[in-house]
């Protein structure tokens, strides 16, 4: 019997028995490693197919990115030079300096925020109109027809309660806010969330069940969550809860969150809220899927903590950073591994497939 | 009377107006400013660190606590100023050559001047001859460096290079941390420490000095 890519992501997650570990790179491989694997005998077709991995997808209509849901974004510009820099605004209004012909992993400066407070916020909302033309095809039911069919797993993006507001006040802002104008916080995140209902209950009528979602947040640092977990109860929980009792009408039972970071704190919480899984696991942080395993069972689900750093070493580092994970994960199930953040451009490509050879033969072994 | 215990209150709990009226009450009462500094607004921000080591709290109330500082020590520098006050130490701080990224560095520093030390920001993107001129110019205790990036990392082995080659290693402690960095990568590249945030930070600070 043939198992499809999307058969066997169902199965993993919901901890059943699937014929073998998916080979999935969920968050992907920043632009700067693909131009390196290019030189190291990459072809030039599609990565995936080369590498052989499990095909997913997520419907790129509502919101169609993790991070920026301003329909129309804000114009990317450049604005003027600095010396060896150049300040330019982005698609979510922020502004910021980089390096000149700067690349996508340079993390940048961020210099000016679109809010700094109250009366800001107006022109934020003014781009986050649910029934903007611009966010969906011209006939969602094609779209429908095009996935009904569909042999991979495809998901929703469910919006960000903390990270948008982050990216528009800054982390400054952001905390500052917190104390100083907590109702304006709060405004902010029953905004989003009206905001998410109106574009999930949009889709979701039309194109039928998909078979995940996604939320993404990115609100902690190597030593911990960037709010506390009184000010997450309070703000978030309850909106969470909205959010994926809405995912769950519509028979999606494979909620995760995108979270950067030691967000071990939070866990709890966002399985009170609903979320059923988190991803990436930044090892760097301290995030360990196989303590976690043991910690949550089957109350998690994860995708990730496969450490980075241990792909841009050598063969022996991979196999002690891999082998172990997956020996014990593999049998656990809910997990699926992958980087722990998009694969970064010093990993080599043999590295690289060195590390998807031993999730193969790991992953395969008894099973199928 | 003023009550400086209310005072140190004020800056752990991030109460910034109060912080102010209560330091330029002290003041009026003649309450000598550098018992104020040294013995209630230091003390306080080491409550604050403390307490985020133990994830009683996090950055916004750290923040609202430095913020409760600094309207407390705007009120007191001119003052400050008349005075003999020597800093606990020096550090000259930045982000390493190619990287961009100062959150973590401006909470280090921000904690770092609420322990009292004295510190010489370089900013982003700061090359290791830059480091160098920083040290001979300033001459500080320590050279603190922050990295956010596995590709921006070696920059830090590089400035310590360049601290040996200019005859400075052994004239500064080198304190390293960022998302990457670890405990093992400072043994591998010579620095005296690494730290693994903000608060901890300034308790390496303070242990180099010893």
């Amino acid at each position: 019997m043939v198992v499809t890519s999307r058969q066997r992501f169902l199965e993993t997650m919901r901890f059943g028995k699937p014929d073998r570990l998916p080979c999935m790179e969920w968050l992907g491989f920043w632009p700067e490693t693909i131009d390196r694997w290019r030189n190291e005998g990459l072809p030039k077709y599609e990565i995936e197919l080369f590498l052989g991995l499990d095909r997913f997808a997520r419907v790129p209509f509502g919101v169609s990115s993790a991070t920026n849901p301003l329909v129309p974004p804000f114009v990317d510009e450049f604005i003027r030079e600095e010396g060896a820099f150049e300040i330019r605004r982005n698609q979510e209004g922020v502004i910021y300096r980089l390096f000149k012909g700067g690349t996508q992993t340079m993390m940048p400066q961020w210099l000016r925020y679109p809010i700094s407070g109250r009366e800001d916020f107006a022109e934020i909302r003014k781009r986050l109109n649910p029934d903007s033309v611009d966010r969906y095809p011209i006939d969602l039911q094609d779209f429908a027809q095009t996935i009904a069919t569909r042999d991979y797993p495809i998901g929703v993006w469910a919006g960000s309660l903390f990270g948008w507001i982050r990216n528009w006040m800054g982390l400054e802002g952001i905390s500052y806010a917190l104390y100083d104008d907590l109702a304006f916080v709060e405004e902010m995140m029953e905004y989003i969330t009206d905001f998410m209902e109106a574009i999930l209950n949009k889709l979701l009528i039309q194109i039928g069940p998909v078979d995940f979602a996604l939320f993404w947040e990115d609100m902690a640092c190597k030593s911990g969550p960037l709010i506390s977990p009184k000010h997450f109860r309070m703000l978030m929980v309850p909106r969470y809860e909205r959010l994926t009792a809405l995912l769950r009408r519509y028979g999606i039972d494979i909620i995760l969150v995108d979270c950067d970071g030691d967000c071990e704190p939070l866990i709890d919480l966002w399985l009170e809220g609903g979320v059923t899984g988190i991803y990436p696991l930044e090892v760097a942080a301290g995030m360990d899927p196989v303590v976690l395993r043991k910690r949550y069972g089957k109350d998690l689900m994860m995708i990730g903590g496969i450490d980075k750093r241990a792909l841009a070493k050598g063969r022996k580092e991979i196999e002690a950073e891999v082998i172990p994970k997956i020996e014990f994960l593999a049998d656990a199930g809910g997990w699926i591994p992958s980087v722990d953040h998009l694969v970064p451009p010093d990993v080599p490509l043999k590295n690289y497939l060195y590390y998807l050879q031993l999730v193969r033969e790991i992953g395969n072994r008894n099973r199928g | 009377m003023v009550n400086l215990q209310e005072l140190q209150d004020a800056v752990i709990s991030g109460n910034a107006s109060k912080a102010k009226e209560l330091t330029e009450q002290a003041l009026k009462e003649n309450v000598d400013p550098v018992v104020i500094v040294k013995e209630w607004l230091i003390p306080g921000m080491g409550i604050v660190g403390d307490k985020f080591k133990r994830n009683e709290i996090y950055v916004p109330e750290m923040l609202i606590a430095a913020r409760a500082m600094y309207a407390a020590l705007d009120v007191l520098r001119p003052i400050l100023a008349q005075t003999d006050m020597e800093p606990v130490g020096k550090v000259v701080i930045g982000t390493v050559k190619g990287d961009l990224h100062d959150i973590g560095k401006n909470l280090v520093k921000m904690m770092l001047e609420g322990a009292g030390f004295e510190v010489i920001d370089l900013g982003i993107d700061v090359a290791p001859q830059k480091f160098v001129d920083a040290v001979k110019e300033n001459k500080p205790n320590h050279v603190a460096m922050s990295a956010l990036l596995t590709t921006t990392m070696p920059a830090m082995k590089e400035t310590i290079e360049a601290l040996k080659a200019a005859g400075l290693r052994d004239k500064v402690k080198v304190m390293i941390g960022g998302a990457p960095v670890t405990d093992k990568y400072a043994n591998e590249i010579g620095a005296d420490g690494y730290a693994p945030d903000a608060s901890s930070a300034v308790d390496l600070a303070k242990r180099l000095l010893q």
